[in-house]
């Protein structure tokens, strides 16, 4: 039998296209069906099953000298497909790599889209319910722990899921780089989109205090502010609208520009020249882009935002290499437990054959002695001492010895060897 | 122990925490303003205690010697900058601040500690040059932010999404923050006048002599007044609040160069 290995077989974004990611995946019955049947595998000795739109990766503990053999024919069985698209898409990861990746993947480092949240969810889900079947065990019970704990790590002390990336949240991260605080501000859409909607909805929750939508029929804007709590004007209000608008979103279906020095340059005198932030979701465009050049004028175009939007990405791919930081430690940290782990029967077994040679000399030769019951205690105790003393050494160093790559198996077989442990 | 340990170790230590603040400019890895942040903190610390042991060996009137001087300037200066970069996480700003105070203590370094005048400083005196300096301080970290201001302000505006764009929490804040600095500076401005009168009078018998540092002094102190009341009642705010400072800055560096280390042999003199 050989030694205990924690294995990853996975397919992702990152090896696959959704069109063979898909084939893979297991979904509510389905996924507990398999879990069944991966731990009942003969060489699997634990295992769980990540799912999500974006990746196919089992989780497992083996001693087969073979790991990946029998999960990949229970896919196949499983799935219906053959060896060559395994062959083909799958990444194949053992130990130390498979930590790794597990813990990259639940900090969400290996998400299509880095930092996003959704993943540890995920994750989390995966975890519950293989714990819920009872396909886990010590050590991936440990595993995913450790994950979840580093992924909150990573979350918390690096930028990775800080700064915006999508478009809606461009709009607002701006906003605040501009406002700083949201509170007070009070926010105008003119015309109507999904994107510009979901902008003014995220401004909303981050702070932002009345929303007036303005629209060329007052029957849809009265649509658009119920649902928004916000007020309706007709388009023909526009420019009294301005002057109370701090931030303004423009998505309307007009051909020419619908904020120009005409209207916008009066409403910021109106406002004693507070800043604006003008938002253009439109193309064509909404406002006129000299608006620019005006003192407190910031108008941001849709690809100014996609602009944020990438910027972004590459300060959280930035992040991330901090994040690759913090978790290889983690990975240290388990695979040392892990080591430990493989020798703790050993050392169990160590510790019991001291105490029964211990039990076996002191009821032989105790009763001889005539010793007060005082007496008989502090003998006992003096006993105990000598094996803890005794065994200390041999135990830190074997557990030391059992962490490191090369000589690992050497130095468990010559210590099962010298305390005759572990006849098998 | 003698005070030129200090100073080299405070050099030093301000010296790593610049390095690694620009380094954060470039490569926007926390880290490294983690590390200019602690540097800072240890190299205040030095500083502190080198001026400690300063008065020790040369008395309270050292701190008007031109090492005395420097030391002071740049542990007000670090105070300043920890004060308002730790509360708003503004560690962007150590880049622009951490150079002057290693200028400061490098002068320090190669200028002497024995004091020209021999006048008894007390308490009066004391508050005096420390509040003076905290009220520069206060007042060039205004316009350094007041710099950086205007960097964010201009990048926002052309779409440049730089480690100012990254960084920064907010035009607003920093604003804000801008104002609460001048305000300090003026506050310190103040008691360091009343207290340099108060103490001209126990030493000249005069509360008011002309002397050009006093004139100097004064105009800051109605240019600062002026700044605060344009900002605060005729709406100069943003950009034209940060130029204001600048004007600001550039008062006050006529003043301490041409007053503090032109001026002949009296106690305003920190010339080495």
């Amino acid at each position: 039998m050989g030694e205990l290995k924690l294995c990853c077989l996975g397919v992702s974004h990152k090896t696959a296209p959704v069109s063979i990611r898909e084939q893979f995946s297991f979904k509510g019955e389905d996924l507990e069906d398999a879990l069944l049947k991966l731990n009942a595998l003969p060489s699997v000795e634990e295992g769980m099953i990540l799912s999500t739109c974006n990746r196919v990766e089992v989780y497992f503990t083996t001693r087969s000298e073979t790991p990946f053999k029998e999960i990949i024919n229970f896919l196949i069985e499983e799935k219906g497909t053959n060896l060559e698209l395994i062959n083909k898409y799958f990444y194949r990861k053992v130990d130390r790599e498979a930590v790794r990746h597990g813990f990259y993947v639940a900090s969400s480092l290996d998400s299509m889209v880095v930092g996003e949240p959704q993943i540890v969810g995920q994750f989390k889900d995966a975890f519950s319910i293989a714990k819920e079947l009872g396909t886990v065990g010590t050590v991936l019970c440990r595993f995913c722990e450790m994950a979840l704990k580093v992924s909150k790590r990573v979350r918390t002390e690096t930028g990775i899921s800080k700064n915006a990336v999508s478009i809606s949240f461009a709009a607002v991260e701006l906003a605040k780089k501009i406002f700083g605080e949201l509170r007070g501000k009070n926010v105008a859409i003119i015309g109507a989109g999904e994107m510009a909607e979901l902008a003014v909805k995220h401004l909303i929750t981050n702070g932002a205090s009345e929303v007036f939508v303005v629209n060329r029929t007052l029957e849809r804007a009265k649509k658009l502010a119920e649902e928004f709590g916000g007020k309706a004007f007709p388009l023909s209000d526009l420019q009294s609208v301005l002057k109370m608008s701090d931030i303004v979103i423009s998505s309307t279906g007009a051909p020419g520009y619908v904020l120009t020095q005409e209207n916008v340059l009066p409403a910021l005198k109106e406002r004693k020249h507070r800043p604006m932030f003008l938002i253009d979701i439109a193309v064509p465009r909404d406002i006129d882009p000299a608006l620019n050049n005006h003192e407190g004028l910031y108008v941001y175009d849709i690809d100014d935002l996609q602009q944020v939007v990438d910027a972004n990405i590459k300060e959280r791919l930035r992040e991330a290499e901090t994040a690759k930081e913090i978790i290889e430690g983690y990975v240290e940290r388990f695979m040392k437990w892990l080591r430990e782990l493989e020798v703790a029967p050993l050392i169990a077994e160590l510790k019991e054959k001291a105490e029964a040679i211990r039990k076996e000399v002191l009821s032989k030769r105790l009763p001889k002695l005539n010793l007060t019951p005082e007496q008989e205690q502090e003998v006992d105790n003096i006993t105990r001492i000598i094996i803890n003393k005794l065994l200390h050494q041999p135990i830190t160093n074997v557990k030391k010895k059992a962490t490191e790559e090369e000589t690992r198996n050497q130095v468990v077989q010559i210590f099962r060897e010298i305390f005759g442990l572990g006849k098998e | 122990m003698s005070p030129e340990v200090l100073i080299y170790s405070t050099a030093v230590l301000y010296g790593i925490s610049t390095l690694h603040y620009l380094l954060y400019l470039i490569f926007r890895k926390e880290k490294l303003a983690t590390v200019g942040l602690y540097s800072a903190r240890f190299g205040f610390l030095t500083n502190f205690i080198a001026i400690v042991f300063l008065i020790i060996q040369n008395g309270s009137i050292s701190l008007f010697s031109p090492k005395g001087a420097f030391l002071l300037f740049a542990i007000s200066v670090v105070t300043v900058y920890l004060y308002f970069s730790t509360k708003h996480k503004l560690s962007l700003s150590g880049a622009f601040l951490m150079p002057w105070a290693t200028l400061f203590v490098f002068i320090a370094s190669l200028t002497s500690g024995v004091p020209k005048n021999t006048f008894s400083v007390g308490i009066v005196g004391l508050i005096h040059i420390v509040s003076a300096f905290f009220g520069y301080s206060a007042f060039i970290f205004g316009a350094l932010l007041s710099i950086i201001y205007l960097i964010f302000e201009s990048h926002l505006k052309k779409k440049k999404f730089s480690v100012f764009f990254q960084k920064l929490p907010s035009l607003s804040l920093l604003e804000s923050v801008i104002y609460h600095a001048v305000t300090v500076g003026f506050f310190f401005t103040t008691v360091s006048m009343f207290a340099g009168a108060l103490w001209s009078e126990k030493i000249f018998g005069t509360y008011w002599s002309w002397h050009p540092k006093q004139v100097a002094t004064l105009i800051s102190w109605f240019v600062y007044a002026g700044i605060l009341h344009l900002y605060l009642y005729g709406e100069w705010n943003g950009k034209k609040f940060c130029y204001l400072n600048l004007l600001g800055l550039l008062v006050i560096v006529i003043n301490f160069l041409g007053v503090n280390l032109l001026s002949g042999k009296d106690i305003h003199s920190f010339k080495g």
